[in-house]
């Protein structure tokens, strides 16, 4: 091999490793994303379904497919939700508590009508009440996971 | 051409590739660290008027008007309406600026909200513009999108719903 010959490949292989770690360095940069986002989208929910009052949403019993939630109008007008002054996250609670496998379609219809794709978007969503599995997909092969927890109190369904 | 010569005009060669290389690998470096500053003011800012937005404020639309108090609509996560609408009051009497001032930023920004079907709710958009239509003719180099999410009735029948509020800051070129 001649001389000329070894030292071009020499130099294309140095232009090579140096276009690779500036590429690198670059992409680092670009693809790192914050988890503030997340933080923010998990708490503000926990404080919606801790905070709001199942007849302070745009619920309509008598006409269910007129209201915006008409999963949860079809509920109350079946009787199945009975006290609509609970906070949602105490109705959540109620219908897991019961044991009852028709309670976990109750919970996913409450949770579907609220947190549509449109709320959420790309966000993927569980809802775990104690280590009890209760909405969602359980996360498993994902990039970023933060997880938020209150506290809820609720009351056994009379 | 003697041998040494050869040899001179090669390490001459060298040192210059070497040069123009670590020169565009410095450039690089701080461009990306003058960008990520740039973007990491517009998320601090952002964030700081998200949290303001989100909080239940201080004083309202009189006071504000003359630069008193923190601007401010959200309690306990859900909308007061009678504060959202000071905040509108201050933005249509030429406030924008003030609620800059009042917000701690020099940078722009607007928010609004959205539902469920990701609709703009009354298609209201509050801040540096009132139509939405106007985002796609800016031209920004960074813009920074933070998301909360509150409980909010629009009309004040007592009946709401979950909403998305986008909050939107840029810097002007």
């Amino acid at each position: 091999m001649k001389k000329a010959f070894l030292f071009s490949t020499d130099g294309f292989f140095a232009i090579m490793l140096f276009s690779l770690v500036t590429v690198l360095i670059y992409l680092f940069y670009i693809s790192f994303t914050s988890l503030q986002q997340q933080y923010i989208f998990a708490d503000d929910l926990l404080t919606f379904l801790d905070r709001t009052k199942i007849n302070e949403l745009d619920v309509n019993k008598d006409d269910p497919l007129s209201s915006k939630y008409p999963g949860i109008s079809t509920l109350i007008k079946d009787g199945i939700i009975k006290d609509t002054n609970i906070k949602i996250i105490e109705q959540i609670i109620i219908f897991k508590n019961n044991n009852n496998p028709n309670d976990d379609i109750y919970i996913e219809t409450i949770l579907n009508d609220l947190i549509t794709e449109g709320i959420k978007g790309n966000y993927k969503f569980a809802l775990d009440i104690g280590d009890l599995p209760t909405y969602g997909e359980q996360p498993t092969n994902i990039a970023n996971l933060v997880a938020r927890r209150r506290i809820a109190i609720s009351q056994e369904r009379a | 051409m003697k041998k040494a010569q050869f040899w001179y005009a090669d390490f001459l060669l060298g040192l210059l590739i070497l040069f123009f290389i670590t020169y565009i690998f410095s450039r690089v470096i701080i461009d990306l660290n003058t960008r990520e500053d740039k973007i990491q003011e517009l998320v601090n800012d952002a964030t700081s008027i998200a949290n303001s937005f989100t909080s239940t404020g201080y004083l309202s639309y009189n006071e504000w008007f003359n630069r008193q108090g923190r601007i401010g609509f959200v309690e306990n996560g859900k909308v007061i309406n009678e504060k959202l609408e000071d905040f509108e009051r201050m933005l249509n009497n030429n406030g924008y600026e003030i609620s800059q001032f009042l917000l701690g930023t020099s940078n722009n920004y607007i928010i609004y909200f959205e539902d469920k079907n990701t609709n703009i709710v009354e298609n209201k958009v509050y801040g540096k513009f009132n139509n939405i239509n106007e985002l796609n003719e800016l031209e920004v180099e960074n813009l920074i999108r933070i998301t909360r999410f509150v409980y909010y009735d629009n009309n004040e029948d007592n009946l709401g719903e979950l909403v998305r509020m986008n909050i939107l800051v840029w810097s002007s070129l």
